[in-house]
């Protein structure tokens, strides 16, 4: 799986290129970030279609001049505003609270695990790239796409949210 | 395996392994996992334990206060209630997950790590043959992990007992309803059966897990949205009193507004008219005001709603079909170990 017999051009000898170690994380893992991939893209669509039914609803009802419930002007539209919707609003947040712990996990655990478990370590780590490289680059590059996707999608929380959040 | 020594029997046969040996294997195999359950749901027993203890004690004063309509007893009742009522919905968020966790993480290992690993080769070629081997394994383990999981819901349903008490939550709320009674141990057979035959489909551990726990989520997000209020059909109540909470205890489904002629009228109508009503309604503090002003104005105010009475009728249904399911899975999975070539 990890092979560096045929590297692009480098000059030095005894060490493989940054670029094919980047390569062999991604061929590794591209399950792995193709599943993240799908997980946060698929939570943004839903808080994508949700929070545009959610926001037709707010101006609809007028509930932007509603901030302070006990005026009684607000009852019957707060009553309207759909059940439904708090619905997606609590399934939205369970899902996005347990969507970065999973893709960690599931990203992470095997990384190292499933090379000692199935005995390939002592294959990948006697390539041309240390061990330590090797474990730098990996860590690098998979910690960052898992991070920049939930930080994506941390921000599309902050909009999906936004009309429920009186000025601060 | 066992050489015939019992000069009484005429062919030499080799006795089938006992079950006792299959039943040890499964622990010897599995008590990894089983442990790892163990740990989680005593961990969090613990905590409900703790404090459950507290809320419990804390309800007690407040029950008790005389007198119960006095500034000092509702002053009591506040902060007893801010104390512990948001960190206990909090606990209901994280508990969502549980059953999954349990049952996808000791599921899916069963088959997927045999068949990923080679060691079937070994494994169904003992002295027991495959199907009984199987068949042990999987009773057992979903015999174990639904247990822990009812024993686990029932400790949750005394710990959350003051807020029903108290009217603050009605048992057929959608992030409870599947933490007690019989729905938390049948998430979790079901979250094992997926995971088993999941294991079984794909043979490799970690995505089948994945793939099970995607599926799981489906089908319980599936439910929570939409499927759960159509198991009985909904009531209908006319200008029911309301709070935000609604008829009681009751779940409110949908609220809509009907104009003079009977059919219904969007939100914006509704907006328009409180928009016109005057100031006297519009700033006044009764939350009753504006529906006696809609109802001046010939608008009725219609909410669907499933009655709390019909929770447990609920928790049969739904226990019942994840149980079928569950069974289903399963037994496509003997039969998928039995008669697959592997």
């Amino acid at each position: 799986m990890a092979t560096t017999a045929q590297p692009p051009a480098s000059p030095r000898r005894g060490s493989a290129p940054r670029f094919g170690m980047a390569w062999v994380t991604w061929r590794q893992h591209r399950a792995g970030l193709a599943a993240t991939a799908a997980l946060f893209g698929g939570l943004s669509l839903y808080m994508l279609v949700t929070g545009l039914h959610m926001r037709s609803e707010f101006s609809a009802l007028g509930l932007a001049s509603c901030r302070h419930v006990t005026a009684g002007r607000c009852t019957p539209q707060l009553a309207l505003f759909d059940t439904q919707d708090q619905l997606w609003r609590y399934v939205g947040e369970m899902l996005l609270l347990a969507a970065p712990v999973l893709s960690g996990v599931f990203m992470g655990a095997p990384l190292v695990a499933r090379e000692l478990s199935t005995g390939t370590f002592q294959f990948a780590w006697t390539q041309g790239t240390g061990r330590a490289t090797w474990m730098i680059v990996k860590l690098a590059l998979l910690g960052t796409a898992v991070t920049a996707s939930a930080a994506a999608v941390s921000l599309m929380f902050s909009w999906w949210l936004a009309p429920f959040w009186g000025p601060a | 395996m066992t050489a015939v020594a019992a000069p009484a029997r005429p062919a030499s046969r080799p006795r089938p392994v006992p079950w006792t040996r299959l039943v040890w294997v499964t622990w010897r195999q599995h008590r990894a996992g089983l442990a790892g359950v163990a740990a989680l749901l005593g961990g969090l027993s613990l905590y409900l334990l703790i404090m459950g203890l507290k809320i419990h004690s804390g309800y007690a004063g407040v029950t008790s206060c005389h007198p119960a309509s006095s500034a000092a007893c509702g002053l009591a009742d506040s902060l007893f209630t801010n104390d512990y009522y948001p960190t206990a919905q909090t606990v209901t968020g994280f508990l969502q997950v549980i059953p999954a966790l349990v049952g996808v993480f000791v599921g899916g290992p069963v088959l997927a790590r045999e068949l990923e690993t080679g060691t079937f080769r070994f494994a169904w070629t003992q002295g027991c043959g495959r199907l009984r081997w199987a068949v042990t394994k999987l009773a057992l383990l979903a015999t174990a992990v639904t247990a822990a999981a009812e024993a686990f819901s029932l400790l949750f349903s005394w710990y959350f007992q003051p807020w029903f008490a108290k009217g603050l939550d009605g048992a057929l709320a959608p992030q409870l309803f599947d933490l007690r009674g019989a729905d938390f141990a049948a998430w979790t057979l079901l979250a094992f059966a997926l995971g088993v035959a999941a294991g079984a489909l794909i043979r490799r551990t970690v995505p089948a897990m994945a793939a099970a726990l995607a599926a799981w989520t489906g089908l319980l997000f599936a439910t929570f949205m939409f499927g759960r209020k159509h198991y009985q059909a909904p009531l209908l109540a006319k200008d029911a009193s309301q709070g935000v909470s609604g008829v009681g205890n009751d779940w409110i489904i949908g609220q809509w507004y009907t104009g003079t002629n009977g059919t219904p009228v969007s939100q914006q109508t509704i907006r328009n008219v409180m928009a016109h009503a005057p100031a006297s309604v519009q700033n006044s503090q009764n939350p009753n005001a504006a529906t006696a002003y809609l109802t001046a104005h010939h608008y009725a105010q219609w909410t669907s709603y499933q009655p709390v009475s019909r929770y447990w009728h609920f928790q049969l249904i739904e226990s019942g079909w994840l149980l079928a399911l569950s069974v289903i899975l399963l037994a496509g999975t003997i039969w998928l170990v039995r008669n697959r070539a592997a």
